[in-house]
């Protein structure tokens, strides 16, 4: 069953159907920030029926400068690793008011937006268990600048291979400090928590993609994760007037795959849709990395063992960027012994 | 000599956020080694409350240098947010004199804001004295303004440019403040640098050639009055320090982010296909929806990214141009939209004067 919700298809429909701003002008975020970007199309798809809750990061410090703030919509903060308890027991209040007739019965949206370090590193547990909470209807969006940027850049699991942080720096003797691979976060919620209705990922570069996600992910019921990734200038080391180029450019080299699993059923999304039927060719990874001064000390190799993981990803794994098993199942060893 | 004769000297550099950020650091730290090399104490300190910085919100770096005093006395000059007043403010890029907004509340202070009676303003551009006057307010006390000759100098969080404007402001600086910072004392830190004798012979160059100073009497500038608004303290809180949201389609009154730009998206309406993608992609929401069906940037809260020239598909219909080139400022933005209506031919007579001043835009449009 698919859920029942106009969609926008051109940015045509963008313009008809989400003209007004809930997040507005008026914050102190950098010069082209894509995590504004998401944002500002979250709110326009959410509607003014919505509570937001905010754990700390670069958009908790930007969006509310001492007393004053740019949402229209209400707006809580909380502590960088409890956006998932924030965002149950809200969602719990609100069930238990409309029960008691002390609210109007009608749809609240609850939406908890954290960052890659307060959802996939410190908040991980408290995400995890809130997406247990089959009772109560919630969104979490984590928005994913692959590192701490509001305290000025440090490593996260969520920073991609290789990278330049102020806690990876490249020196002499290791080259590359950030050896580890990005964490699959998207997968992992979707993977472990089977009850969750709908996980998808989504970048503020394809805004119609991005607003239909959020549509579909309120409108489905039940806790829902959204994981954004959101190229930064300040962090990424680019022209804040690049910021889009980077974001399709991300999704066009196949390192960031849009997908949707609604109701258990996984589905490429957009030009990642596209990829994978062949009507558009994958571009080598290289263009992303070289555009970008937080890989400027990668080598060639470096960068065709990056091509090479994600190769395997949209070519052997089982569901490209969502399962890394691998096509071969299940393993003749395996068999052999069982 | 213009800086006043205290044994302490304050220094302010003012900068944009991450873009200048290495620039601003070495610069302060050059400083600090170059007046230690000459016996003098000296350190430098970020302003608090610019980190984290932001890409294109202008932020400072203070430098203390005191001349035979004792650590200590040094130590309490520094331990503050910020100093009351500096005696020489450095701006290392032009299109900063157009008003610096750090935070909310603190509206948009101008750029000679701490700067002493009888200070000095150093601007690292390539315009005249006269010229940069049109864009700095008036005060009620003299200054002399001094330009070193130089492009604006942008890097990014993770390199720096090094294009010898740290080794010209350093022999700016020697020459109209040599009681501040001796020649010899730059050129003793730059020595011990890597190719020292490019840097040095840089500073000399700026030192020997620094000829664009003028002295700027009271009112002279834009007649522009800094009033902060009134900042709330506790006892105009609302009850659990809850903020009074926005109305839907509101801009945020108290903070506009303006003064973060150094170009300018500039629009030619006549060849817009209204498309809506500058709208969509702003990160800004900058765009506002004209009843005709266009859309018209609203400056005051234009960060000046670039986003919108990117995206458009018709080339040359947003093109970026230089903050420099505009004179307004200052919370008062020109409104692009109406100049067409009022003018459609004195409106692109303008544009096409602006075309050869723009921003290139990425290869991918042409």
């Amino acid at each position: 069953m698919t859920v029942q919700v106009r969609l926008a298809r051109t940015v045509k429909d963008l313009l008809q159907m989400a003209q007004t701003e809930y997040y507005n002008s008026g914050h102190r975020t950098c010069q082209g920030c894509e995590s504004a970007m998401v944002l500002r199309w979250i709110a326009k798809a959410a509607g003014p029926n919505t509570i937001v809750i905010g754990a700390t990061g670069c958009m908790y410090v930007a969006n509310t400068t001492y007393y004053t703030t740019s949402w229209a919509l209400p707006w809580i903060h909380t502590q960088l690793s409890s956006t998932g308890s924030a965002v149950v027991g809200t969602a719990a209040a609100i069930k238990a008011l409309i029960e008691k007739g002390k609210l109007p019965n009608e749809r609240i949206n609850v939406i908890g937006i954290c960052g890659d370090l307060g959802c996939a590193d410190a908040g991980l547990s408290e995400v995890s268990n809130a997406m247990t909470h089959t009772k109560y209807n919630f969104l979490i969006i984590m928005y994913d600048n692959e590192s701490s940027a509001n305290t000025d850049i440090q490593e996260t699991t969520m920073t991609p291979y290789g990278a330049l942080t102020s806690f990876s720096p490249s020196g002499r003797q290791i080259r590359v400090m950030k050896y580890r691979w990005k964490k699959n976060m998207a997968a992992m919620i979707a993977v472990g928590h089977p009850e969750v209705k709908y996980v998808a990922t989504a970048i503020a570069t394809d805004p119609i993609d991005l607003y239909n996600k959020v549509k579909k992910a309120l409108e489905i019921g039940g806790p829902t994760f959204i994981h954004t990734l959101d190229p930064c200038p300040k962090g990424w080391g680019f022209d804040p007037k690049y910021s889009h180029e980077i974001g399709k450019l991300a999704v066009e080299t196949g390192i960031w795959p849009l997908f949707e699993i609604e109701n258990g059923k996984f589905r490429l999304t957009s030009t990642s849709a596209r990829i994978a039927s062949g009507e558009l060719k994958r571009k080598p990874v290289k263009e992303y990395i070289r555009r970008q001064s937080r890989f400027k000390h990668l080598t060639d190799e470096d960068i065709e063992y990056i091509q090479r993981k994600v190769d395997e990803m949209w070519e052997k794994w089982l569901i490209p960027g969502l399962i890394p098993l691998t096509k071969e199942l299940p393993y003749p060893e395996t068999t052999k012994s069982g | 000599m213009s800086v006043q004769e205290t044994n302490i000297y304050t220094l302010e550099i003012i900068y944009r956020g991450v873009h200048q950020r290495h620039l601003a650091r070495n610069l302060a730290r050059g400083i600090v080694y170059a007046a230690r090399m000459e016996g003098s104490v000296a350190l430098s300190y970020q302003r608090y409350g610019d980190d984290p910085e932001r890409d294109g919100v202008p932020a400072k770096y203070f430098v203390v240098i005191a001349k035979g005093a004792s650590e200590e006395v040094l130590d309490a000059e520094a331990a503050r947010v910020e100093p009351d007043y500096v005696d020489i403010s450095i701006v290392l890029d032009d299109s900063i004199l157009k008003g610096i907004e750090s935070w909310a509340w603190q509206g948009i202070q101008p750029v000679h804001l701490k700067l002493r009676a009888n200070g000095l303003l150093i601007v690292v551009s390539r315009r005249s004295p006269e010229e940069l006057l049109k864009y700095i307010p008036a005060r009620d006390t003299p200054y002399t303004l001094v330009v070193v000759q130089g492009d604006r100098s942008i890097g990014d969080f993770w390199t720096f440019p090094d294009d010898g404007t740290l080794e010209r402001v350093m022999g700016a600086i020697a020459r109209v403040a040599p009681n501040v910072l001796s020649l010899e004392g730059v050129k003793k830190y730059l020595s011990s640098l890597d190719k020292p004798e490019v840097r040095v012979n840089r500073a000399l160059e700026a030192y020997q050639s620094l000829i664009k100073m003028r002295d700027v009497k009271p009112g002279e500038g834009l007649p522009y009055k800094y009033e902060p608004p009134h900042l709330p303290g506790w006892k105009d809180m609302m009850i659990g320090g809850a903020i009074p949201g926005l109305r839907p389609n509101q801009r945020n009154p108290y903070f506009t982010g303006g003064t973060a730009k150094h170009y300018r998206p500039v629009i030619n309406f006549d060849k817009c296909i209204k498309c809506s993608l500058c709208w969509v992609y702003c990160p800004d929401s900058v765009f506002e929806i004209t009843p005709d069906g266009y859309f018209n940037p609203v400056l005051a809260y234009c960060k000046g990214c670039g986003i919108c020239a990117e995206v458009c598909p018709v080339p040359d219909t947003i093109i970026m141009v230089d903050e420099m080139e505009f004179e307004d400022g200052y919370g008062k933005y020109i409104d692009e939209y109406r100049y067409w209506k009022e003018n459609r031919e004195a409106y692109r007579r303008w544009f096409e004067s602006l075309l050869p001043k723009a921003q290139v835009i990425s290869v991918r449009k042409r």
